[in-house]
């Protein structure tokens, strides 16, 4: 904790709602409030449908927001760019295209002053990053599952993105390949330091990759319901993570409150957490250093 | 540092943990006791006839630095939640609330804070009694606005409590809670001015539970008078009073929880004689003191927060 200084992308109230013929537009996302450091690695965990892709895709630019903002290094995001890479499930590569073909598209697109060798250069740094270094001729059609998923990286990185976006990126593979790519992803975010958020299912994943995990309550209406720092050094060992004394607190710390939340959808009727009456007055929150300070002292 | 004379009075035995409050306010730079509520006889003993005050530096904190403090008083036995009431930028007087924690029934006490580059409430301060799983995972986790007892405390500016953790659809750690055996929370906001300083929570089992009723009390919407907030009770074994409190309007002035509207000031009650507290059904519960906290929002009373125990 604490290892982070200010904001880098806030994400300030973002609701997402669908027009309802039958009635009021549905609010599949009602106020995601976060704030993320720069090179701060946070996870997204949720039961399925409750809204954490469609926060990515906002972030990503491919959503349109319904209401609240986004700033990314202090500029406000208003659709797609190369500032924000994203990876999917799905590597979603060009077939007809090899590897390196595949990592080049997007970097003749950043990269426009570059020399001819210069972009093949670039192209064979990072596919030779992802451990792809003896595949770049192959075609998608030719290569594994987690390779394919390897290109996808290596492409989305070559960008230089300010912010990487990963949407369940290793949920398609085995659990071995699953474990090889998330120490690959590791080791390419200890080497560039960019700031990522990722969406998962996975405890364990969320907890060994991440700086922070956003547990979202179930949808409609989905919001964060609360915060896990994990504080864990890197670069990590997956070893070291695995015999922490908090690992398996944190895991079940996630697994209760998914739990919980399954509990709420099987069981009683969500109740109205605002009472009417409620006064409207926003509080801004004091976050002062005198704050933590005041009480690291007592 | 002046203490008045207490008063002394059994409460029903075994079932609220809360044994005492007081009021401490500002005369003449520094902080004297204004009044207080100690209903368990050997309270004043502990905390009065030692050298010294035991919370004396920590009142002096939360009145000047404007945040409420959590303190273990482990050879006392007890925990103190010392709670400043700031009112125009200026602190009006500081509540201090004392927690038996003698035959260790499960208790957190928990204060909640921003923190800088983070939009979420984190945890500042703590004392836990047997709840070894709550006190290992909290300094990790995070509330954002509107979630968990601390995120509703801050969206709605008003003290927020629940009655049964962990069947609760708000209660965002109802599992562990359920590990633990808690089931009664309270949670209360520390404003200054406009913005949110800290939000406290206290969290306890039923069968020794903080206090035995929590309530919110609101200004009507033709003003005048305060009414129970829709839903906001919890009573534990105090069925009279918990009827009697619905409907009930109480004007500015009137009762303990009226003076507290209106004077600003928190209230202390206890029944030293074997009176009522001001309240219906109070004395058939076996309710023998209580405590009426102001939440001051900008320059309004937002509401007047009541522990009786």
């Amino acid at each position: 904790m604490g290892q982070f200084g200010n904001s880098f992308v806030e994400l300030d109230n973002l609701v997402k709602a669908y027009p309802n013929p039958r009635g009021d537009a549905i609010r599949v996302v009602d106020g995601f409030y976060s704030k993320i450091a720069e090179g701060e690695f946070v996870s997204v965990i949720g039961h399925s449908g409750c809204g954490k892709s469609t926060v990515l895709t906002m972030l990503a630019g491919l959503n349109e927001v319904t209401s609240g903002n986004i700033i990314l290094a202090g500029k406000e995001v208003v659709g797609a760019g190369p500032d924000r890479a994203v990876v999917f499930q799905s590597p979603c590569l060009l077939p007809w295209m090899t590897a390196f073909d595949n990592v080049m598209l997007g970097v003749k697109q950043c990269y426009p002053k570059a020399t001819r060798v210069e972009k093949r250069q670039i192209v064979e740094y990072y596919l030779a990053l992802v451990g792809l270094a003896d595949a770049m001729k192959k075609y998608p059609r030719e290569m594994s599952g987690g390779m394919q998923q390897r290109v996808g990286l290596a492409r989305a990185i070559a960008l230089k993105p300010k912010m990487l976006l990963l949407d369940e990126p290793f949920g398609r593979l085995d659990s071995l390949t699953r474990m090889d790519l998330q120490e690959t992803v590791l080791k390419l975010l200890d080497e560039h330091r960019i700031t990522t958020m990722m969406i998962t299912h996975d405890c364990d994943e969320a907890v060994f990759m991440s700086d922070r995990v956003i547990m979202m309550t179930n949808g409609p209406c989905a919001k964060v319901g609360q915060v896990l720092d994990i504080p864990f050094d890197r670069p990590r060992d997956r070893a070291e993570v695995l015999n922490h004394e908090l690992y398996y607190d944190f895991r079940g710390c996630l697994i209760d409150f998914l739990e919980g939340q399954d509990h709420r959808r099987h069981g009683k009727p969500e109740v109205e957490e605002v009472e009417e009456e409620a006064p409207t007055i926003a509080l801004t929150l004091q976050e002062s250093p005198q704050i933590a300070e005041a009480y690291a002292v007592g | 540092m002046t203490m008045t004379e207490t008063n002394m009075t059994p409460t029903k035995p075994g079932t609220s943990l809360m044994i005492g409050a007081e009021v401490w306010s500002p005369v003449d730079g520094s902080m004297v006791r204004q009044a207080s509520t100690p209903s368990i006889g050997d309270l004043d003993q502990r905390i009065c006839h030692g050298a010294s005050h035991p919370v004396s530096d920590q009142i002096d904190t939360a009145g000047t630095s404007h945040l409420p403090q959590v303190i273990a008083l482990e050879g006392l036995k007890l925990t103190a939640l010392i709670w400043p009431i700031i009112d125009r930028g200026q602190t009006s007087s500081v509540v201090v609330l004392y927690l038996d924690t003698s035959d260790e029934a499960p208790l957190a006490t928990e204060l909640w804070t921003g923190r800088p580059g983070r939009s979420e409430l984190c945890l500042s301060s703590s004392s836990y009694i047997k709840l070894d799983r709550f006190a290992k995972l909290s300094p990790y986790i995070a509330f954002p606005n509107g979630s968990g007892l601390p995120g509703r405390v801050w969206q709605t500016n008003l003290p927020q409590m629940e009655g049964d953790l962990t069947n609760s659809p708000t209660f965002m750690r109802s599992t562990g809670a359920q590990t633990e055996g808690l089931d009664i929370g309270f949670a209360m906001p520390c404003i200054d001015g406009s913005s949110l300083a800290a939000v406290a929570l206290m969290l306890s089992g039923k069968t020794k539970s903080i206090a035995r009723v929590y309530e919110t009390w609101t200004p009507s919407q033709r003003g005048g008078s305060l009414r129970l907030s829709c839903n906001e009770g919890v009573y534990i074994e105090a069925p009279n009073t918990q009827k009697a409190s619905r409907g009930l309007d109480v004007p500015a002035g009137d009762t303990w929880i009226g003076r507290a509207w209106a004077t600003r000031q928190p209230e202390v009650v206890c029944d030293s004689s074997g009176n009522s507290l001001e309240r219906s059904g109070s004395q058939d519960d076996q309710l023998t003191s209580g405590i009426a906290i102001p939440i001051i929002v900008l320059d309004d009373v937002a509401a007047v927060a009541v522990l009786m125990w």
